[in-house]
C-alpha cells in the first residue's frame, strides 16, 4: 500500500449536478480500491491555457493509499471519461512532507519567540521612554517655574528702582523660559 | 595582462533556506520560477541549487500538466 495523490479537472461549463456525479464516480472507484486520506474540491477555477476550447475547469484533489496496480485501472477509467479534462496521479513522498512540516513548525516557534521578545523589548523601552519624558518634563518645569520667579524678582526690583526702563528689561528675562519650555 | 572580472553576488537557494516542500499545486509561488512567456528560468537566475532546481522543474512540468501553469503564452 502506497501513498498517492490524484488531480483531476472536470468540465466546468457541465450542470453542477453532472460535476458532482463525476467527482464522486472516481471518489467512489478510489473508495472501492483503497482508503481515502483527503478529498478536497479546489471548485472552479481558471485554466492557464485553453483545453477542448475551454477555459474553466472543476479541480480535485484525492489523496488516498491504495494497491501500487490500482493506478493502471484508475488511470484507464479517468482516460474514457470525457468529462474529465486533464488528471495527474503522482506517488506522495510521506518523507519530505514530514520534513516540511518539521521545518515550518520550527520556523513558527522561532517567530513566535521572536515578536514575542520584540514585544517584549518594545514594552520595557516604551516604559523608559515614558518614564524619562515624565522625568524630563518634571524638570523642565521646575526648571520653568525657578527662571520665572527669578525673572518676577528682577523685575519687581528693576521696577522699585528704575520705573522708566521696566517695559525693556521684563521682556529680556521672559526668552530663556520660553526656551526650556521648549526643549 | 588582468582582466576585469565581474561577479554577480553568490545567490543563496531560497529552498534550502526556507526548506519548504516544492509543491506543483502552488502555482501562485512557482510562478515566481518561470519568465512571463512561461519558460523555466535558469538555475543561474532562480539561484537554487542543482537538486533544488530539478525538482523545482518537475513541479512545474506538472503544474503545466494539469493547466495550472501556461506551457506558454501568446501576447
Amino acid at each position: 500500500m502506497k501513498k498517492y495523490e490524484l488531480i483531476f479537472v472536470t468540465d466546468a461549463s457541465l450542470e453542477n449536478e453532472v460535476i458532482d456525479e463525476v467527482v464522486a464516480k472516481f471518489t467512489d472507484l478510489v473508495k472501492a480500491n483503497g482508503t481515502i486520506l483527503e478529498a478536497t474540491n479546489w471548485g472552479k477555477r481558471k485554466l492557464a491555457y485553453e483545453v477542448n476550447k475551454k477555459w474553466d475547469g472543476f479541480y480535485t484533489l484525492i489523496t488516498f493509499e491504495g494497491p501500487a496496480d490500482f493506478n493502471k485501472e484508475l488511470e484507464r477509467v479517468l482516460r474514457i471519461d470525457e468529462r474529465v479534462m486533464k488528471f495527474l496521479v503522482i506517488k506522495v513522498d510521506d518523507k519530505k512532507i514530514a520534513q516540511a512540516e518539521f521545518y515550518a513548525q520550527k520556523r513558527r516557534e522561532r517567530e513566535a519567540a521572536r515578536s514575542a521578545r520584540f514585544a517584549a523589548e518594545r514594552a520595557a523601552s516604551n516604559q523608559e521612554a515614558a518614564e524619562r519624558a515624565a522625568a524630563a518634563e518634571k524638570a523642565a518645569a521646575e526648571k520653568a517655574a525657578a527662571e520665572e520667579a527669578v525673572a518676577e524678582k528682577a523685575a519687581a526690583e528693576e521696577a522699585v528702582t528704575e520705573t522708566t526702563t521696566t517695559e525693556e528689561k521684563t521682556e529680556t528675562p521672559s526668552e530663556p523660559v520660553q526656551e526650556t519650555v521648549q526643549d | 595582462m588582468k582582466r576585469e572580472v565581474r561577479r554577480p553576488k553568490k545567490k543563496v537557494c531560497s529552498f534550502c533556506v526556507d526548506k519548504t516542500l516544492i509543491d506543483y499545486k502552488d502555482a501562485n509561488r512557482l510562478k515566481r520560477f518561470v519568465t512571463e512567456r512561461g519558460k523555466i528560468l535558469p538555475r543561474r537566475i532562480t539561484g537554487c541549487c542543482a537538486s533544488h532546481q530539478r525538482e523545482l522543474t518537475i513541479a512545474i512540468k506538472r503544474a503545466r500538466h494539469i493547466a495550472l501553469l501556461p506551457y506558454t503564452t501568446n501576447e
